[in-house]
C-alpha cells in the first residue's frame, strides 16, 4: 500500500475532504485493515472501481444506497468481515437511534421553532 | 526588550495550546482504537437486572402479551394516545427520568427517536405509530427505552444515585468526553459504552432484533 498516495486521497477535497490529523487518524485504521480488503482499496486509490463484498454486502452498495464515503465503506467491509452479525445488525438499524453528537435537525411535528432546538440531544 | 519577551509568553501560549490539542487527539484516537477493539459483552450491574425486570412486569400489567401486537389493533391515534399517556410515563417513571414532553417529528430519515437532555425533550418519529407494523411498533418501544436509558445515564453521570458502581460511572464519563460518531466509526459508535449499554438494555425489555426473524 502507498500509504503516502493514501494520504493524499484522503486529505484532497476530491477524495474524502479530510484534515491531515483526521487523515492520519484513518490511515491508522486503514493499517489495521484485512489484508484482502486492503488490496481492495489499493486497487480502487488506482482505477476507482472495487467490486469487493463482505457477508453479502457490496462496496458499491455502501457507497450508493448507504451513503457512505469510500474508505468508510471498506472499513465497514472490515467489520462485516470480522464480526458478520454484529455489522449486519447495525447496517439492519442504522440511523434508527440517535447519534448523541448528531441529532437536533429533527421536524417537530408541531412546528416548534428550529433555532431553539440544540445539539444536545441524545 | 519588554515587547520580546511579551512575544515570548506569546509563542510560549501557542506552543502550550497547540500541546493541549495534540494531547487531546492522540487520546481521542486512542480510545477510538480501544472502543474497536474490543468485544463487548453485556454484563448488568445489579441494579439493571433489578429495573429490567421491574420495568418487564410494568410493562405486563398494561398489557399481559405482546405489546407491539396489542398496538398493532389500535388506531393511528390511539397508539400515539397509548404512548403519550400510559407508556412513556410508565418507563419514565420506572426509569426515574425526567422530561418535560413528549414531540412528535416528521422526520424523513430512519431516525426513530431521541432525548433532548437539555430541554428535557423525548422526541419520536411520527411515521412509526402511523403503521400497523409489528416491526415498527416493537422498534418503537425499543427506543423508548433506549432512550430513557440515555437520559439515566445522563443524571447517573451529574450525580444522580440510581446505585451504578463508581467505574461504570467513569466509563460513561470518558465516553461522553469522547463519544464516537458513526460518521467517524460505524464499528466504535456500536461499541461505545453508552450506546452499548442503552442498545443492550432496551434489547433486555423489548427486543428489536425480532426483526431478523421471519
Amino acid at each position: 500500500m502507498n500509504y503516502i498516495n493514501l494520504l493524499n486521497y484522503l486529505m484532497n477535497k476530491k477524495g474524502e475532504n479530510l484534515s491531515f490529523v483526521q487523515a492520519v487518524r484513518n490511515i491508522g485504521r486503514i493499517r489495521k485493515m484485512d489484508p484482502q480488503i486492503k488490496q481492495s482499496l489499493e486497487k480502487f486509490l488506482e482505477t476507482g472501481r472495487c467490486s469487493h463484498t463482505e457477508a453479502g454486502v457490496s462496496f458499491t452498495e455502501l457507497i450508493g444506497s448507504e451513503g457512505m464515503k469510500p474508505v468508510r465503506a471498506f472499513l465497514m467491509l472490515d467489520w462485516l468481515k470480522r464480526e458478520p452479525t454484529m455489522a449486519l445488525r447495525y447496517m439492519a438499524l442504522r440511523g434508527i437511534h440517535a447519534d448523541l453528537s448528531e441529532v437536533g435537525s429533527a421536524k417537530v411535528a408541531s412546528q416548534i421553532d428550529e433555532e431553539n432546538i440544540d445539539k444536545s440531544d441524545i | 526588550m519588554e515587547a520580546f519577551e511579551r512575544l515570548l509568553l506569546k509563542a510560549q501560549e501557542i506552543i502550550n495550546s497547540l500541546e493541549e490539542w495534540a494531547e487531546r487527539s492522540r487520546r481521542h484516537s486512542i480510545y477510538v482504537t480501544e472502543v474497536v477493539q474490543s468485544t463487548p459483552t453485556y454484563t448488568p450491574e445489579a441494579v439493571d437486572v433489578e429495573l429490567a425486570e421491574e420495568l418487564k412486569q410494568a410493562l405486563k400489567g398494561i398489557v399481559d402479551g405482546d405489546l407491539a401486537a396489542h398496538m398493532q389493533k389500535m388506531t393511528a391515534e390511539e397508539r400515539v394516545q397509548f404512548i403519550e399517556q400510559t407508556i412513556l410515563p410508565l418507563v419514565a417513571s420506572k426509569m426515574s427520568i425526567n422530561y418535560n414532553k413528549l414531540e412528535w417529528l416528521e422526520e424523513e430519515s430512519r431516525l426513530c427517536g431521541y432525548y433532548n437532555r437539555t430541554r428535557e425533550v423525548i422526541a419520536l418519529n411520527m411515521a412509526y405509530v402511523a403503521s400497523n407494523d409489528y416491526k415498527l411498533l416493537t422498534i418503537l418501544l425499543n427506543t423508548i427505552i433506549h432512550e430513557c436509558k440515555h437520559a439515566r445515564q445522563w443524571a447517573a453521570v451529574e450525580g444522580a444515585d440510581f446505585g451504578y458502581s463508581q467505574e461504570l460511572i467513569n466509563k460513561w464519563k470518558r465516553n461522553i468526553e469522547d463519544y464516537i460518531s458513526p460518521r467517524e466509526s460505524d464499528e466504535g459508535y456500536v461499541k461505545q459504552p453508552l450506546e452499548f449499554d442503552a442498545t443492550e438494555f432496551a434489547n433486555s425489555i423489548i427486543d428489536e432484533r425480532i426483526i431478523f426473524e421471519k
